[in-house]
């Protein structure tokens, strides 16, 4: 039965069926075939359930705080900004890439949204400055998946809306991990660009005075990071409502930016909705292809499955870790979270690890996934934004950094302490 | 007489709680197919592991998705407003008030899911009385006025909105945050899942007294699938739920909540780890005075006008009968 | 500007509905643009009322119904405009004429997932509708209000599904293989359909 699944899966996606209609047949092939009751007609109930859930208006919100950012120009500034700073070591704006990513996940709660803002500032460099494209972009589509990892993060609301876990904590325990993995990040660039230099480009040193001067640059993000956490940890607002204060302050600062006015809105409002439209399809598609694995027995089974593997816990997390590494090849991140981790969470919590943990490595995992073919969302939003550069080339200019994730991987299971210091640090 | 072979599927109630873990899953999994001598299969799965939020269990079943099904009732009260005369703040302090209630007002909820979900109901049990922890010092009911208080359901906010507090909705998962950070000054939920959420940690004052009411758990059957069922299995099923179900969980509320109030506040026995040191507020006569007010002047008429007036007479006839109580619109 | 040379007039015809269906969808995500913002400022609001100890009921509750509502007419655009993900790595290695055969498929899976889709959201409305569902919050909301719009939004997408499946089954058919990636092929074939399709007006 599992079996039949994954072909069904694989084939539907290979034949370039959209993906949100891949979940859907997917689920009503293992309702026909293997279901004994009628489980599609929970589709309506599922459906809208899924669809009118608060915690997830928290995903447009953060797109649309995205694109303002972009349209107003905060986000060619920042980059300029971070150039100056980075870029001195070997592989030049590759760092100025990742640092970018890294400064913008603190503010946009998506990693396709991170990537999709920096890649539209960064990637007409390349070209220019005569950069080779695909390090480049890989840095990009990498450095933008720690948008799920540094708070605040979408994909750490859904886990613990899946398992019950404190969003704040959540959001504490991927601080340092995330800030760990970018600099991880700009080690192997450098390292790779000083194996071979004509993977990256130029580097380029700047003087303290021009670094002074556009340090005012980066106050917009990082005022409007202060706002989001900050109501957060204030206790202001929940993580859901502190979006809505996001988009407030990118509205500000497109205003004090005089870059507002009604074509922006319009444009960033158009291009919001439109990824809204795609990750929400797809979340709900996923969510009823789960509520069809649980009524058909699916879900037991594998757990049963997993149970009867008989590891010991670091044996079954290493399983969990590979079984990742597989499905994300092929799978959407929301939807292997939502598809995984009613399944994995139990097994994780009775094998006595910390479930706020196994939370920062899941982002982890998931963040692997954003970047490895063949679905790999990150990729082709850095392909998306143009600047010539091919789907081949981002994947491969991606793979370094996969490597590095996995080494993240080693050291979050080996000094756990990553994740669970600020969180425990904190509530003390 | 030896039961007929017979396979049922089961979704059940939150995954994570007792009330799951230690006695829908054994019941369904082990017991019945223990008791007939297998000839009894069963399919078990909850409606949070299905990724539900709940309030739809009732309304798949009406569809015939599955055979039995369970939830909290008052998750339904959007598609059944007879539910909320089972369940409302305050109306049953204890556990026997409590059970003598729900036996009076069973046979007018079983026509309300016959008549709304097409369904029979199987079984009524209770998750251990919602209760108040505060994150704020309050030696009783009256002190919750200007609190922020994180409640669910409309009677319950209503509730609070009379004793001059704040209701507030937050998702489970995000209370224990709030409370440290007074985003709220107070939560509702039954004694030992809010000590096993931590929820002692993070709040100072509690005060026993069942603001959420009961948040029973309702266990009914889609009526043709039903039906379908050979007489036999079907009285089989009745009785061992009656026994090894029912009982054991009325039984089990008392004793939870009382455990889950000696492991909040370590005056008495907990067996499940470090007690905290929350401090127990004694409730007085004039707490019960005050509750029992705002529930006949303000919670039974408004609901008495949101309902059916047949549905009201038969309330005054059962449940208001066992309470003591008498409902009449506004 | 010429009008499309190729092309049957069944063609033109949906080339021309199809025209119209963007231009609906675009007005559609304008309006979801305003109940978004509305959806933001009734989340600060109640951010702030909160900070004085007040609450503004329903902002929660509210909010849920505009992500339902904003997801459901975005979907249509969504489509229009190729964002929902397909899969290219063997889209991209085949000749156009298989390619073709690739829209056609996962047009019609789209097709098929609407049609199911519709029909269970109408039962859950009719659901609704007959027990006259009102939501479990202070404000009492009667569901079908919410619901009717979202499903709205849904019947919308269905029907560009539809109009799309139908141009690309007759571009299918006639070999207009141009017109079906204009109106539904992968979107990595963007790049290529810009320096190559002469059958439409840009
Ligand atoms: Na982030
Ligand atoms: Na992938």
């Amino acid at each position: 039965m599992l079996g039949a699944a994954l072909v069904v899966l694989l084939v539907l996606l290979l034949l370039s069926v959209p993906i949100a209609a891949t979940l859907v047949a997917l689920g009503l092939f293992i309702d026909q075939s293997f279901s004994f009751f009628p489980l599609y007609k929970a589709m309506g109930e599922v459906f809208w359930s899924t669809s009118n859930s608060f915690l997830l208006i928290a995903v447009p919100l953060f797109v649309l705080l995205g694109e303002i950012l972009v349209r107003a120009g905060i986000a060619g500034r920042t980059y300029a900004a971070l150039d100056k700073w980075l870029s001195w070591m070997p592989g030049g704006l590759l760092h100025a890439n990742i640092g970018t990513a890294t400064l913008f996940s603190a503010t946009s709660g998506s990693s396709v949204a991170t990537a999709a803002t920096v890649g539209a500032v960064a990637m007409p460099q390349a070209k220019a400055l005569g950069y080779d494209n695909r390090l480049f972009a890989g840095a990009i589509a990498a450095g933008g998946t720690l948008g799920i990892m540094i708070p605040p993060s979408i994909n750490l609301i859904v886990y613990g809306f899946l398992t019950e876990t404190s969003i704040p904590r959540l959001f504490l325990a991927g601080l340092i991990p995330g800030l760990l993995l970018a600099a991880l990040f700009m080690a192997t660039a450098a390292g790779a660009c000083m194996w071979k230099p004509s993977l990256g480009g130029p580097r380029r040193p700047a003087g303290w005075g021009d670094r002074l001067r556009v340090l005012p640059d980066l106050l917009p993000v990082l005022g409007l990071f202060a706002v989001i956490v900050g109501s957060i940890y204030a206790g202001w607002a929940t993580p859901t409502e502190a979006a809505a204060l996001g988009v407030v302050a990118a509205l500000g600062l497109s205003i004090a930016n005089r870059s507002f006015n009604l074509r922006m809105l319009k444009a960033a409002v158009e291009a919001s909705i439109k990824t809204t439209a795609m990750i929400m399809l797809i979340i709900i598609s996923a969510y009823f292809l789960n509520f069809v694995l649980a009524g058909a027995g699916v879900t037991r089974n594998l757990q049963a499955l997993i149970d009867g593997l008989g590891f010991g816990p670091y044996g079954m997390l290493a399983c969990i870790v590979l079984m990742y590494v597989i499905l994300g090849f092929f799978i959407e991140t929301l939807s292997l979270m939502v598809i995984t981790i009613p399944i994995v969470a139990p097994v994780i919590t009775a094998l006595g690890f910390d479930p706020i943990w196994f939370g920062v490595l899941l982002i982890l995992m998931v963040e692997m996934a954003l970047i490895t073919p063949p679905v790999g969302l990150n990729l082709y939003v850095v392909q998306g934004v143009g600047g010539g550069v091919s789907l081949n080339q981002v994947m491969v200019g991606a793979l370094p950094f996969v490597g590095a994730m996995l080494v993240m991987a080693l050291l979050l299971v080996l000094f756990p302490g990553i994740a669970l210091f600020l969180p425990t640090a904190m509530a003390g | 007489a030896d039961v007929p072979a017979t396979q049922l599927s089961f979704v059940g109630s939150w995954s994570g709680l007792s009330l799951h873990k230690n006695f829908e899953k054994p019941f369904w999994g082990e017991t019945l197919t223990k008791d007939s001598n297998g000839a009894v299969e069963t399919q078990v799965t909850t409606f949070d592991q299905m990724g539900l939020a709940g309030a739809e269990v009732y309304r798949l079943l009406s569809r015939g998705v599955f055979t039995i099904g369970a939830t909290v009732a008052d998750y339904s009260i959007e598609d059944a407003p007879e539910i909320e005369g089972l369940d409302m703040p305050m109306i049953a302090p204890g556990v026997p008030d409590a059970k003598k209630l729900v036996e009076a007002y069973r046979p007018v909820l079983n026509e309300a899911f016959g008549k709304r979900f097409n369904a029979e109901i199987l079984a009524i049990v209770p998750y251990p009385s919602q209760i108040v922890f505060c994150n704020a010092p309050i030696s009783g009911l009256s002190d919750l006025k200007g609190k922020k208080v994180r409640a669910s359901g409309r009677t319950t906010a209503e509730f609070l909105n009379a004793l001059g507090a704040e209701g507030i909705t937050l998702a489970f998962s995000e209370v224990p945050a709030a409370l440290q950070r007074k985003v709220v000054d107070c939560a509702v939920t039954g004694s030992l899942s809010g000590y096993s959420s931590g929820w002692h940690e993070v709040s100072t004052h509690l005060l026993p007294m069942p603001l959420g009411g009961w948040d029973y758990v309702v266990t009914a059957a889609n009526k043709d699938k039903w039906a379908e069922i050979d007489p036999l299995a079907q009285a089989f099923v009745t009785r061992e739920l009656a026994t090894k179900f029912e009982a054991p969980v009325w039984d089990a509320a008392m004793g939870e909540t009382v455990e889950g109030i000696a492991c909040l506040t370590g005056k008495g026995n907990c067996g499940r780890g470090t007690a905290g040191k929350m401090t127990l507020v004694a409730v007085t006569d004039a707490d019960r005075a005050l509750a029992r007010g705002i529930l006949t002047d303000i919670i039974l008429p408004g609901w008495a006008a949101r309902v059916d007036p047949a549905v009201v007479t038969a309330w005054n006839e059962t449940a208001g009968a066992a309470s003591g109580l008498t409902a009449v619109a506004k | 500007m010429t009008l499309p040379v190729s092309g049957t007039a069944a063609g033109r015809f949906l080339d021309r509905v199809l025209d119209i269906a963007a231009t609906i969808s675009r007005a559609g995500v304008w309006a979801c643009g305003v109940l978004l913002f509305a959806a933001v400022a009734m989340i600060v609001a109640e951010i702030v009322l909160r900070l004085f100890g007040s609450s503004l009921h329903g902002a929660h509750e509210l909010s849920g119904y505009v992500l339902a509502i904003v997801t459901s007419w975005g979907l249509a655009y969504a489509l229009i405009e190729k964002a929902h993900i397909r899969i290219d790595v063997i889209y991209m290695r085949l000749s156009p004429r298989l390619r073709v055969v690739l829209d056609v498929v996962s047009i019609l899976m789209m097709a098929l997932f609407v049609i199911v889709l519709l029909s269970q959201v109408q039962e859950l409305l009719a659901g609704t509708l007959r027990r006259g569902s009102t939501a479990n919050t202070p404000l009492q909301t009667p569901l079908w209000i919410p619901q009717m719009l979202w499903m709205a939004g849904l019947v919308w997408f269905a029907f560009t599904v539809f109009v799309i499946a139908a141009r690309t089954v007759l571009g299918a058919v006639t070999g207009e293989r141009d017109a079906v990636a204009r109106v539904w092929g992968n979107r990595s074939l963007e790049d290529e359909i810009a320096e190559n399709d002469h059958s439409r007006p840009r």
